[in-house]
């Protein structure tokens, strides 16, 4: 009988999770690095490096226009998940009622549909009123991918508020909308920043969704993106994936300070 | 029990006809948000089903099982529906063997990195998977970072074919799907605890035998939601196939894409979507069995 | 009541899916500058009469008046009323100082005025000094002074209390009861007080309101409750006591002589009840272990639990089966187990319960 050494299997722990951190980072890092390559042809590593594609976005309408109808629609459907997300949060915390759990399930399910059954869905419910490939039509569609997770985050601020505290400010005198504007909003203000944040994000990087109904309309920056590779790769794709992961890193910095990543993002 | 109730309601407000009506006009936004998002269409995709297509592409509204019918006798719907099966008991497998060391790694880390380390594994998740299935393009074509190492190094002459098949797909699928499984692990692993090992290494088990023995069943309800997770997003994900797969690759949601935006048979797409709603059902309740057995122990 | 100032009356609270009311039939009359304590067991509807007075939850019936106003159904933020919760419920987000302002923002008073009175409060509770502090740095204790000056500052009509002190260590506690109740004299706002803790409940209270089960067992001064308790629950629930159940076998001259199981015949003065089966209550600092003195009740028993508390010493007594708790002071070394010992009471320490 022979006895490893405790190191031994510390380090070969060591290596394998250094190993299954390396294969789940891999795309990310290559994606990275080849946006730098100053060559046309994917090479890794690079043989030169320059700043060439970056350079070669800026021109590129089309990604442009695709960058701009993200941008726009990311803060639109951000806005009214929030608005929307924030009241009905506040309904299910905050009063007590048969069917609570019932309209909690209702607003969390769309999180249990496969993308492609909720893009055939909307498809077909946009197209005959004329809605395929329009900023109302993206806006409707990718409410139903948001809403749940602001729903959730907010719930979950709203649950840590002491109730007692919207109590004591009624009892000194502040009407209901006055409780929530200077005690309740200001106290969930983090789980607005994350759910928010994460709206903004979810809807910034849909790609199945809009790819059923974009039609031949408007189209968001990550079907364009998915329409170029399905056809070339080529540098300049990577360096317009940095640009997605720096909005996608920007979204997980303001999450995990406000609330937590793992906490928000964890779906049971 | 009495005292929890009345806890819970004198924090709440509950009944009174002021307060029925503002949480009614609290509910109205989101409620009419997710119908028209969400209720609506679905309904709209179950009645659409039932529909019919005459000649080409020319819709009928009918009730009909037609199209139900027609898929469910198509040999290349049920070949598609066997390889979306395959594809995902592959895929989850695999998932969750490379998502386990970190999970327990991050379950039972006491490092100060431990933030960091957690944020590193799941940030993933909110990366457009285009973008990582790009990454992966990327590393995995004929040219790419993968092939042009092996051949630099001289193991391989011909270039691997990594992508535009299933290898490829299933390679992306399984990143892609990682931090999903390593989230739903991690939550199950709350009674994996580095005492209990302990315990039974004072006890005179060895590493393996511990591990086997405490470890592993211990986190098995983990691993379970984990890979339920991973096996539902898998059979409906659409992008990696696609891209991965170069249209090469054909599972149930590249079908249903195709039948509804080239073929135009909104019915065959939409029957084919509700076989695919059919299956998350199963696999739900599979998975509750599956569930209750693991944590009756 | 001739004065009442806070008056509830047939105050009820029933909520669906439960079977007996939450509150039933509550009628109190709280006099202008009274401090009145609701006393009683966890679920027993003490909290949630409270809340009803605040307005924070709506009565099923019943009616809830201040002076001549009818509150029944005013909101929350109209009544005027200064309440301390047993969580402090201090804003986390604001300063000590813009805590204690709040309630005079709500009411639009200058800010000159409104700096004063802050001033005034925070120095009424000896905590000027903390003003600018973050909530989160305060101790329980100057958190529980400063929800007390946040109330207060708004010059309530009543003033509403929460168990405030059921999350603080006990010597805080008897610290802080002294300090409400001096608060409570100089300003003279009247003040329900809602406790599950007898002893503040005596030491705070002019009067006491004993409560179970959604009722009121006994309103009464807190040397009335507690020598002259109406029922067997009050009894049992304020202080410790031994209860006697026995059979009126005769009376004379004023003194009632009740058969007991075990004790023999035990003679109570106490007026006629006309009842013959009573409960005889003697509280067990009244016990004499060993009396010098000739006594109407006397017994002979053995130790069987005694348990020293540095004050006094807790004995039980086993006479024939019956136990009876008994209080020694001045103990020193502790009674032995098994001892034999003599007990005994006078007929003016012992009382006969009317219900």
């Amino acid at each position: 009988m022979k006895y490893l050494p405790e190191a031994i299997y510390r380090t070969i722990g060591a290596v394998v999770v250094i190993a299954c951190y390396l294969f789940l980072l891999a795309p990310l890092l290559v994606v990275f690095v080849i946006s730098f390559d100053a060559g046309a042809n994917l090479e890794f590593p690079p043989k030169e490096w320059s700043l060439r594609w970056y350079a070669e976005l800026a021109g590129n309408s089309e990604f442009l226009e695709g960058l701009r109808v993200s941008l726009v629609l990311g803060l639109v459907v951000t806005a009214v998940s929030l608005i929307v997300g924030v009241t009905a949060a506040l309904a299910l915390t905050r009063y007590d009622f048969t069917g609570r759990d019932g309209l909690v399930g209702l607003f969390t399910s769309p999180l249990l549909l496969p993308s492609v059954v909720l893009g055939l869905a909307l498809l077909l419910v946009l197209g005959p009123v004329g809605l395929v490939g329009t900023y109302p039509g993206l806006v409707l569609a990718h409410l139903s991918l948001t809403i749940p997770y602001v729903v959730r985050t907010v719930m979950m601020s709203l649950n840590a508020v002491d109730a007692s505290c919207e109590q004591a400010a009624r009892t000194l005198g502040a009407s209901p909308f006055t409780t929530f504007r200077r005690i309740t909003l200001p106290l969930i203000t983090p789980g607005l920043i994350a759910g928010g944040a994460l709206s903004f994000i979810i809807s910034f990087d849909e790609a199945v969704v809009s790819l059923f109904v974009v039609g031949t309309g408007r189209t968001t920056l990550p079907v364009v993106v998915f329409r170029y590779v399905s056809n070339n790769t080529d540098p300049q794709v990577a360096a317009l994936s940095v640009v997605l992961i720096v909005f996608s890193l920007a979204a997980v910095v303001l999450i995990e300070r406000a609330l937590g990543l793992k906490r928000v993002l964890s779906r049971a | 029990m009495d005292g929890v109730t009345r806890m819970r309601t004198s924090s709440r407000s509950s009944g009174g006809r002021t307060s029925r009506a503002a949480r009614a006009a609290l509910l109205a936004p989101g409620l009419v948000a997710i119908g028209v998002s969400f209720l609506v269409p679905l309904a709209w995709l179950a009645r659409m089903s039932l529909n019919r297509t005459v000649g080409s592409a020319e819709l009928q509204s009918a009730v009909s099982p037609q199209s139900y019918v027609d898929v469910l006798t198509d040999e290349f719907v049920w070949k598609i529906a066997w390889q979306t099966l395959q594809l995902g008991v592959l895929v989850t497998v695999l998932a969750i063997a490379v998502s386990y060391p970190i999970a327990l790694f991050l379950a039972r880390t006491r490092s100060r990195l431990r933030g960091l380390l957690m944020a590193l594994a799941i940030a993933p998740l909110l990366t457009s998977s285009v973008v990582r299935t790009f990454g992966w393009l990327t590393l995995l074509s004929d040219d790419g970072v993968v092939n042009s190492v092996l051949s630099g190094l001289g193991v391989t002459s011909e270039p691997l074919t990594l992508t535009n098949n299933r290898t490829g797909v299933v390679i992306a699928l399984v990143e892609i799907m990682m931090p999903y499984a390593i989230i739903a692990m991690i939550a199950g692993f709350g009674r994996v605890s580095k005492d209990l090992e302990d315990a039974a290494g004072s006890l005179g088990a060895g590493r393996l035998r511990c591990f086997l023995r405490i470890t592993f069943p211990l986190s098995l309800p983990g691993v379970l939601t984990g890979a339920l997770m991973v096996f539902v997003l898998t059979i409906s994900a659409f992008v990696t196939p696609r891209l991965m797969g170069g249209g090469r690759v054909f599972v149930i949601a590249t079908e249903i894409f195709d039948q509804a935006t080239t073929t135009l048979d909104w019915p065959r797409a939409s029957a084919l979507s509700i076989l695919l709603l059919f299956l998350f059902g199963v696999f739900l309740v599979l998975y509750q069995r599956l569930f209750r057995l693991v944590e009756g122990r | 009541m001739e004065d009442a100032y806070l008056v509830l009356s047939k105050l009820t609270k029933t909520y669906p899916n439960q079977p007996r009311p939450a509150v039933r039939d509550v009628d109190i009359d709280v006099a202008r500058g009274e401090f009145i304590s609701l006393l009683g067991p966890s679920g027993c509807g003490k909290t949630t009469t409270l809340r009803m007075i605040a307005g924070l939850i709506v009565p099923t019936s019943g009616g809830i008046r201040v002076g001549r106003v009818d509150m029944t159904n005013r909101p929350v933020h109209k009544r005027d009323m200064g309440m301390v919760f047993q969580s402090y419920a201090l804003f986390p987000h604001m300063s000590v100082g813009e805590n204690v302002d709040f309630g005079l923002q709500m009411r639009r008073i200058p800010k000159s005025e409104r700096r004063r009175r802050v001033a005034e409060a925070l120095d009424m509770v000896h905590l000027t000094h903390l003003a600018n502090r973050r909530v989160s740095q305060l101790s329980g204790g100057q958190a529980q002074r400063i929800a007390l000056a946040r109330a207060l500052v708004i010059e309530p009509t009543v003033l509403l209390l929460d168990e405030p002190l059921s999350n603080l260590d006990a010597k805080l506690r008897e610290e802080l009861r002294v300090e409400i109740r001096r608060i409570q004299q100089e300003t003279g706002i009247t003040t329900v007080f809602v406790t599950h803790d007898q002893d503040e409940a005596l030491a705070m209270s002019d009067r006491l309101v004993v409560m179970s089960e959604g009722r009121v067992e006994q309103v009464g001064e807190p040397w009335a409750v507690y020598e002259t308790p109406r029922n067997r629950f009050v009894a049992d629930f304020i202080g410790r006591t031994n209860l006697f159940d026995g059979l009126a076998v005769g009376r004379d001259d004023g003194l009632l002589r009740v058969a007991v199981e075990g004790l023999g015949t035990l003679s109570v003065r106490t007026p006629e009840t006309g009842r013959t089966s009573v409960t005889v209550m003697v509280r067990p600092h009244r016990v004499q272990l060993e009396p010098v003195e000739q006594l109407a009740n006397e017994l002979k028993g053995r130790v069987v639990q005694s348990s020293y508390l540095g004050d006094v010493e807790s004995v039980v007594v086993e006479v024939d089966g019956v136990r009876i708790t008994a209080e020694r002071t001045h103990s020193g070394r502790p009674l032995a187990l098994g001892a034999e010992v003599r007990l005994g009471w006078g007929d003016t320490d012992a009382y006969v319960i009317p219900q």
